[in-house]
């Protein structure tokens, strides 16, 4: 990204500047040796003229900049701290021992840049260079301050926007990124992962039109890459367009059948057509490619989990669990399925077993939302069980996921219900709104808000409640077309297996 | 059908106290034997044939016995021979005759609903039946027979129409029974998808028949009763015009507000179901959702099949149960007295059952520990998917929840082989048909004969039926609420037109009463009068004339 000769001539600018000091005639005549690419002539020079003022930080400068063309990092680097030493922020030598640092993005720059942009805070870059090294060091918060100020220099140089963009992405803030990724796959149309960077990053912001947009020229009769056609696929369900979904996917299976995210992927296509016995078939065929995968458990365990094969799924489950027991994920899914099962032969023993087993995961993952909102909800299942309120625990286990994490809007809405079965219906308001801020479709938080309203006995609600009752309605409706259009297809099996 | 699926609860410890009632299905010795025809035994290619009909328990011969009126559907290929809905005259003991024929009821046709109501205020019981295409309108002439009277009713259609639910109602409280009718959804063979070949034609991947969802919805109708033996449709100026985007099956007409005015519940099949609020002028207000009762308590329309109402915490209010497809729980919906309603499924733990599509249910006390139960019958809408997938069969048991008294129940599984026996049910109806004091059940099974479940309940709990008899209310009564105070507690019952799956309880109230020996009664006649009857004796059927006070039984006899 940064050649050294532009870095050269950077530093030697900043050499120049600073002419105007004894022993000008010397320095001059050096400058002009390395302007005429004289290297060795100007190395002799300096080091003569050292000879005659070994205290001239100006000379021990052109000297690392000599070295540095010439190669000899290490002297040029000895060069360059004697010069500082000498005048601690003389900015030539300052930069010359940057440049050197900075091409293996070595942290001991971090302080140098800092120098120089105390010295010139609009130096863009300087901020580029202090930005791509802090990604580096895994600062991205700090790496995107720096890109921020350096937007003109890293328009033309690859590397720090997707430095950039990967930082964006890091930090949670996939919409900037997105821009940054465009202005990558621009500089460079021919390479091809800026537009897959570009393209996973629209999938994620539901902008599947423009995934498309950037994927279809990729999608050439020979494009010999799964995770291309995998995301593309993804997309195209996303659109409605199940049929090359579902042909990109297999597509990608067939490529490389030795990934476990291809077979669940078509799993969660299985679960959302209703094609469930398709999707145990597939897993079966992933499952003689890559025995002993958990994934591929879970998923089976899931399909099989929608047909009430509740021994079947639980057995998949507890495989997976075994094969990879730090897997969240299972357990969350064998809760699911666990609670789907007819128990009539199960007591409180195994559910205090489910119990126990998510307090040993909130042991091991205290700052798991996902896993405290389980927790609460296994909790107030219990206590309906037993016939008792809910207890502290439970709503303390839904007050830390939603603090952890505010838009988990399915804790909001368990906070809600445990507060209108406690009479608490302003809380209850409370948690339906804040989770209609997240997630305004969210159909139970406008139902809990709908009853809590009637029920808080608040005058002057009775508009709301019937703006309410037509907004559910409506979003009834519209889930019920989005439901159609999703269940437009289903899958047939084919008499050859694919992957077999 | 079908949606939402939720999370079965795990069975909790069982109590270990016993259940004192035991059923057995003496359909075959009390002589009914006909099958009810609905459509391919082993598969549907439409859901006309796949939702089923009713029945009803009701005294059309005014003998003090109940007799039993059955719907029935067709074939697409034609209608075997014997294919009819059928009235069987109750014999006073325990057997049954068909008197179909000589009443004047045979009919062929994809019947659905039936409601029974004193419409013309004659002292005789009429039928309402539902079908797709024309609804038909019996008088009981009184003598044994049945006059179809929908034309000169004014309620022949022009239009093909899918009646389903229907109650008798006086909406207006003039004394006379108006009718309304619930409208599943607008059907005809042309138009409607083949099995697998539509968006909403697959379950679990297997071609099944198609809908609701996708299909057209229905729009309802409210019929006033002019006095004269006829009706005038007034669903427009009621509020019923507009369709509600609602699939409306079993229909229900309570006073849930307890206001005096009678309101109408709707369960409704993958819509919200809809709760009509009396406005007390003629017109109806829609109030399902924000009075908690038209969804799960999680916000999603389920597919509302059944109706039960009764008090199951004996607060004296009205509390609804609604069944629901396979893979969701049933709903129970507490009343707080003024009509709005808390889902109390989970507390409840009738959450702990999920396995089967629900039909005809009720609210119900089995064993009369005063404490009244909750029952339905099930059955799949599916029958060819039993073929691949064993676990969704077609035939499955009837379910049993009996009241533990401390707002819970808790499933019974050994209450006899008429519950465990498993069937492919729709209707059922509740009832005394041998006069002992107990509630029997009659249910409705799809292309097999019925099963009539005689209670034979042990142990030494005490009882009271009554039998109201309107004067200024419409002479069924319809719409009285009855608080019954006993051993501290009080109960409330209604007397309705249609509940369960489209079908008909007997009418006199059963209340059963523990240890108690005496009640004291509160009627709330549908006229706004409101009586007393403090003291009644237990293990007694009392018939109250409205403002005449207790007259003797009609025919009433023990056996």
């Amino acid at each position: 990204m940064f050649h050294s000769r532009c870095i050269a001539l950077f530093v030697l600018g900043a050499a120049l500047a600073a002419q105007a000091q004894p022993a000008q005639t010397s320095i001059a005549s050096i400058e002009s040796l390395i302007r005429s690419q004289h290297y060795d002539l100007a190395l002799q020079a300096a080091l003569s003229a050292l000879l005659k003022t070994p205290n001239d930080f100006r000379l021990w400068t052109l000297e690392g900049i000599v070295l540095s063309i010439k190669g000899s990092s290490h002297d040029a680097m000895g060069a360059f701290q004697k010069a500082l030493s000498l005048s601690p922020n003389y900015p030539a030598a300052l930069k010359g021992e940057v440049q050197l640092l900075y091409q293996s993005r070595d942290k001991r720059a971090i302080p140098l840049l800092e120098r120089i942009l105390k010295a010139d805070p609009n130096d863009e870059t300087a901020h580029e260079m202090l930005a791509n090294i802090e990604e580096k060091q895994g600062n991205c918060e700090a790496a995107i301050d720096h890109f921020l100020l350096s937007t003109e220099a890293i328009r033309t140089h690859p590397g720090s926007l997707e430095a950039y963009g990967n930082c964006l992405v890091q930090t949670k803030e996939p919409q900037k990124a997105i821009p940054i990724f465009e202005q990558l796959a621009a500089l460079i149309p021919g390479s091809t992962y800026p537009k897959y960077d570009l393209a996973v990053l629209l999938v994620e912001a539901k902008q599947n039109d423009a995934a498309l947009k950037v994927l279809e020229p990729l999608l050439t009769p020979d494009q010999a890459d799964p995770d291309i056609l995998s995301l593309a696929s993804q997309a195209y369900e996303a659109v409605g367009n199940t049929p090359q979904a579902v042909s990109l996917l297999h597509q990608a299976i067939v490529l490389n059948t030795a990934n476990a995210d291809y077979y669940v992927a078509f799993a969660a296509l299985c679960l959302d057509h209703d094609s469930f016995q398709v999707g145990i078939d597939m897993m079966n065929a992933g499952l003689f490619r890559i025995p002993g995968n958990p994934s591929l458990y879970i998923s089976r365990g899931l399909l099989y989990g929608q047909l009430a094969e509740f021994d079947k799924a639980e057995a998949d489950f507890n495989t997976a669990e075994r094969l990879d027991g730090k897997q969240s994920i299972s357990l969350y899914a064998k809760d699911i399925v666990e609670f789907q099962r007819d128990m009539s032969d199960k007591t409180h023993p195994d559910k205090a077993l489910s119990i126990s087993e998510i307090r040993a995961q909130l042991r091991a993952h205290p700052d798991s939302a996902l896993l405290h909102f389980l927790f609460a909800k296994l909790l107030v299942n219990e206590d309906s069980d037993t016939g008792i309120k809910v207890t502290d625990e439970a709503m303390n286990s839904a007050l830390l996921a939603v603090k952890i994490q505010p838009d988990l809007v399915q804790a909001r809405d368990l906070l809600a219900s445990m507060y209108m079965s406690y009479g608490k219906y302003g809380l209850a308001i409370e948690q339906c709104r804040l989770a209609l801020q997240y997630a305004p479709s969210d159909r139970t938080a406008l139902y809990h808000l709908i009853i809590a309203l009637r029920r808080s006995g608040q005058s002057g609600e009775r508009d709301e409640i019937e703006k309410l009752v037509k907004r559910l309605s409506d979003l009834q409706q519209s889930g019920l077309q989005q439901e159609t259009a999703r269940k437009r297809f289903k899958f047939v099996e084919q008499p050859s297996a694919p992957v077999q | 059908m079908g949606g939402r699926i939720a999370t079965p609860q795990a069975k909790p410890t069982e109590s270990g106290r016993p259940f004192d009632a035991y059923f057995t299905d003496v359909a075959a010795l009390a002589g009914l034997t006909a099958p009810v025809i609905y459509g391919p035994v082993d598969h549907k290619d439409y859901i006309l044939e796949a939702n089923g009909c009713g029945c009803a328990f009701f005294d059309y011969d005014n003998d003090g016995w109940i007799d039993i009126f059955l719907l029935s559907g067709t074939r697409l290929s034609g209608a075997p021979p014997g294919a009819s809905n059928r009235l069987y005259k109750n014999n006073r003991d325990g057997t049954f005759t068909d008197v179909t024929r000589q009443a004047g009821l045979e009919a062929v046709g994809w019947a659905n609903g039936v409601c029974i109501g004193d419409y013309n205020n004659d002292g005789y019981e009429d039928l309402f039946c539902t079908y797709y295409g024309q609804n038909r309108l019996y008088r009981n002439l009184g003598n044994g027979t049945f006059k179809d009277v929908t034309k000169e009713a004014g309620l022949e259609t022009s239009e093909v129409r899918w009646g389903a639910g229907c109650s008798f109602l006086d909406y207006n409280r003039d004394g006379h029974l108006d009718l309304f009718v619930s409208n599943y959804l607008q059907f005809d063979f042309e138009h409607v998808p083949k099995p697998g070949s539509g968006v909403n034609c697959n379950w679990k991947g297997i071609p099944v028949n198609c809908g609701p969802r996708g299909l057209p919805f229905g729009r309802h109708s409210l019929y006033r009763n002019n006095g004269d033996g006829t009706f005038t449709d007034v669903s427009i100026e009621s509020g019923f015009g507009k369709s509600w985007s609602n699939y409306g099956l079993t229909v229900v007409a309570a006073d849930f507000n307890e206001d005096g005015w009678p309101d109408i519940f709707v369960a409704s099949d993958s819509t919200p179901s809809l709760l009509f609020i009396n406005q007390h002028d003629g017109t109806f207000k829609e109030e399902g959702i924000e009075r908690g009762v038209a969804l799960s308590s999680d916000g999603m329309e389920q597919s509302g099949m059944g109706v039960g109402i009764g008090d199951y915490n004996l607060d004296g209010h009205l509390d609804i149960f609604v069944t629901h497809f396979t893979e969701d729980s049933d709903a129970l919906y507490h009343n707080d007295g003024t009509g709005n309603f808390d889902d109390t499924t989970l507390p409840a733990r009738l959450g702990v059952e999920t396995r089967f599509t629900s039909w005809g249910t009720g609210i119900v006390d089995l064993d009369n520990d005063g404490w009244p139960d909750i029952f339905f019958v099930t059955g799949s809408v599916y029958p060819e998917v039993e073929k691949q997938f064993p676990q969704y069969p077609d035939k499955s048991p009837r379910i049993l929840f009996r009241n533990l008294g401390n707002g819970a129940f808790e499933e019974i599984a050994n209450a006899g082989p008429g519950v465990t026996t498993p069937h492919s049910s729709r209707g059922c109806a509740f009832g005394d048909f041998d006069n002992d004091g107990d509630l029997d059940i009659l249910i409705l099974n799809m292309n097999a004969a019925p099963s009539l479940l005689r209670n034979d309940l042990k142990g030494t709990h005490h009882w009271l039926k009554v039998k109201l008899v309107g004067t200024k209310s419409n002479r069924s009564a319809i719409g009285a609420r009855v608080l019954a105070r006993y051993s501290g507690r009080v109960q409330a019952q209604a007397v309705l037109s249609q509940s369960s799956y489209f079908s008909c309880n007997d009418s006199r109230l059963h209340f059963g009463l523990g240890q108690a020996t005496t009640a004291d009664l509160t009627i709330h006649w549908p006229s706004g009068l409101v009586e007393k009857y403090p003291g009644v004796k237990c293990d007694q059927l009392i018939t109250i004339r409205e403002a005449h006070g207790v007259i003797p039984n009609a025919g009433w006899a023990r056996s």
